[in-house]
């Protein structure tokens, strides 16, 4: 017994070690994530100028109430149409970035003549910043003097008519950010079998079959995880909209993080209303939450 | 053992070291390290002998800006000033929070005039009132008279100009000879004769006007024909006939071909010959020097020759809320000051130094921008107190509204009430 115990406190006392190695990363996590996090939560109730001397005010659920039951205030109409833009651009774009890096991958996994530089190729545009992606491309799309306009011969208002401002922000998002998925599942259809495919191959199975059979199988958590990265990534959508489209056409593609930094940090002065934009962020994360738990549900592994 | 005590050093030390970056970043007022491109120990505190300049000019206006500083300090002021370059929207979040934490504050700063309605109210600043008597310079009519008044709010005066800077007409000279070769002899061209020459330009696929930055061109039209943004100086009235007359009006000639259509870029069809009347800032003025268009300026494009009110700003300098001892505060009045006879390098980058003093210089006389500061009254400066929250709203309807994309009834309702719901949420 007495020697169970003193096992025990001296188990206790080596376990302290691995959390002063995580120590720094905990700081951090705590400074830059937990406490505001907390903040964000609690502004959400109160009402706010984030910029003044004035202590937050506590409304209680009053900002909730605007933003889903007054019908007839700014806050619903705006949050409403933000959530719809935002959820329609993931709808868009989150299949294209994972079927096509996927497709992409399985060719350089291939290996043909000059893999290497067509893998570095797709990667490069993913260590651009959002300012330079988007000055390339306003560039490519302007209606008069734009590359994609004088190739084909057309007369296109590409980021101020729809659909094809959604088609704009859609591709540069793709082109932005293909590389990053791209290297993840290169790296998982390394990690495939050889064993499994060649018996397969013996067996007679053909490509399509050794694909959906094996090696997607094989990289399901690859998969499960670029999948509720990329989701949580494209809810996040705020910088393409703002730079090429401003939100328009007709507040189309007035995405809702536009709307919460309009709020929180208005652009050509105003007082900040931080307790509203709060509870819209509040909203938006709880629901991503929810749909990342979700994900990890159906695809994730299986144990 | 030793390994134990080895990797609790280690994550001591790398703890230490974090805490202390930390710790460097939110404490360095007293002490800036004296790698800093300062002439002078740039210690903050009262009582230290140089000025902290906070200014929103980052490009070639941030240069002038420099040089006219650079010269202020080699006449051995007693404070010399440090130029601190910051963009815009940096410095008007930086302001409040450094005012309201007491600390890091500068010691005068370039606000744009159309930010002291609000700023006054939530005391950021200090009134410059008392000290603008003991200096005994800066008086009223050594400044351009739009400018000067919308530097005070509700007889304090918070603001002393520094430039106008405002919406003019370019208009390309050989166009004008072959599409309407008199309508500028009285220096204003009207939606009538627009409505009279811009068919046949139409028809060669030349635009008698264009759509640049909505919301200038909108408030210079709205106020032309004596809308008003605001009554009572809070609740937007926006939602009217006249508002609804302007956008319809410019839709109309939107969708004749008169004015540029959605997605055109007006300065390049302006640098290409496609284009008569470029409504533009007076900023743009080197762009389209580089362009080799043989271009005039003139006032806005009105509904009434007579009135042909032009939209403007003014960068101000403001002295933020703190405790600020007699002398400094003239050593800042002074700097200012200077302003009133060394602005030309100013003007020089496109901007109207407000001062009258440079409607004499005969450099100055020669600039295509020099006219703007002629007649104060056509210079459309805001006093709302929510103008911030009323451009953005602009932003988001009057060009889509223009091109056709958004219900004209529609926008005005949501967007008037947009703005007043912000007033009573904020």
């Amino acid at each position: 017994m007495g020697k169970a115990i003193k096992a025990g406190a001296k188990k206790k006392k080596t376990e302290i070690t691995p959390y002063l190695f995580i120590a720094p990363q905990i700081i951090l996590f705590i400074v830059f994530f937990l406490v505001p996090a907390c903040m964000g939560i609690y502004a959400a109730f109160t009402r706010w100028n984030i910029l003044s001397n004035e202590l937050p005010t506590f409304v209680g659920l009053d900002n909730f109430k605007e933003i889903f039951l007054n019908t007839e205030s700014t806050y619903y109409k705006f949050f409403r149409a933000g959530f719809k833009n935002t959820v329609t651009f993931v709808l868009l774009s989150v299949p294209f970035c994972i079927v096509l890096p996927l497709l992409m991958a399985l060719a350089i996994n291939k290996k043909p003549w000059g893999h290497k530089f067509f893998q570095s190729l797709f990667y490069m545009p993913t260590v651009l910043s959002i300012s330079t992606v988007i000055l390339i491309w306003y560039y490519m799309f302007n209606k008069n003097l734009g590359l994609i306009n004088n190739l084909f011969h057309l007369k296109v208002n590409w980021v101020g008519a729809q659909p094809y401002a959604w088609f704009a922000i859609v591709i540069v998002t793709i082109w932005w950010t293909i590389g990053q998925n791209l290297v993840i599942y290169l790296a998982a259809l390394n990690g495939v079998s050889q064993d499994l495919l060649e018996a397969a191959e013996v067996d007679g199975a053909g490509p399509a079959r050794k694909f959906f059979n094996i090696m997607i199988p094989s990289i399901r958590n690859q998969l499960a995880y670029t999948f509720v990265l990329t989701t949580v990534a494209q809810f996040n959508i705020y910088g393409q909209p703002l730079m090429l489209t401003g939100g328009g056409p007709n507040n189309s593609t007035n995405v809702l993080l536009m709307v919460i930094r309009d709020l929180a940090f208005p652009s050509y002065g105003g007082n900040s209303i931080s307790g509203l934009a709060s509870a819209m962020a509040l909203v938006m994360g709880s629901l991503m939450i929810v749909i990342a738990l979700l994900q990890y549900r159906f695809i994730g592994e299986r144990e | 053992m030793k390994k134990k005590v080895l990797s609790i050093l280690l994550a001591t030390a790398m703890t230490l070291s974090l805490t202390a970056c930390g710790g460097s970043a939110s404490t360095d007022g007293g002490a800036k390290p004296a790698s800093t491109e300062t002439p002078a120990p740039a210690n903050t505190a009262s009582g230290d002998k140089t000025i902290e300049f906070w200014s929103v000019f980052t490009g070639g206006d941030g240069d002038a800006m420099q040089q006219i500083v650079d010269e202020y300090n080699a006449t051995n002021p007693e404070y010399p000033v440090v130029h601190r370059m910051m963009a815009q929207e940096d410095l008007y979040t930086n302001l409040p929070l450094a005012v309201n934490a007491g600390t890091d504050v500068p010691d005068v700063a370039i606000n744009h005039v159309d930010r002291i309605p609000l700023n006054s109210e939530n005391n950021i600043y200090l009134a410059l009132d008392d000290y603008i008597a003991a200096n005994g310079n800066i008086t009223a009519d050594k400044y351009n008279k739009a400018a000067w008044d919308a530097g005070a709010v509700n007889g304090k005066r918070y603001g002393i100009p520094l430039d106008v800077h405002g919406y003019l007409t370019y208009y390309n000279k050989d166009l004008v000879e072959k599409y309407c070769p008199n309508v500028l002899d009285d220096g204003v061209v009207t939606f009538d004769e627009i409505a009279e020459f811009g068919p046949t330009a139409a028809a060669d696929g030349v635009y008698s006007y264009a759509l640049t930055w909505a919301r200038n061109e909108f408030q210079e039209w709205y106020a032309q024909l004596g809308g008003k943004v605001t009554e009572d100086g809070v609740e937007p009235t926006l939602n009217n006939d006249i508002a609804k007359k302007v956008l319809l009006d410019w839709k109309d000639n939107i969708e004749k071909g008169i004015c540029t259509q959605d997605g055109d870029d007006p300065t390049n069809l302006f640098g290409q010959g496609q284009l008569i009347f470029l409504p533009e800032g007076t900023w743009m003025i080197g762009t389209l020097k580089s362009m080799g268009v043989n271009f005039g300026t003139t006032y806005a494009i009105s509904y009434d020759a007579n009135s042909p009110l032009s939209w403007a700003d003014s960068h101000q300098f403001v002295i933020p809320r703190k405790d600020i001892d007699a002398a400094k505060a003239e050593g800042v009045m002074e700097f200012i000051a200077y302003f009133q006879d060394h602005s030309l390098p100013w003007a020089e980058v496109g901007q109207c130094p407000a001062t009258v003093a440079i409607t004499d210089d005969a450099a100055f006389q020669e600039m295509p921008q020099a006219f703007f500061l002629q007649d104060p009254s056509l210079i459309l400066i805001s006093d709302y107190k929510y103008y911030g929250y009323m451009v953005s709203a602009l932003d988001a309807f009057v060009a889509e509204v223009a091109f056709g994309k958004m219900d004209v009834d529609e926008a005005l309702a949501t967007y008037n009430q947009q703005i007043s719901d912000n007033i009573k949420n904020q």
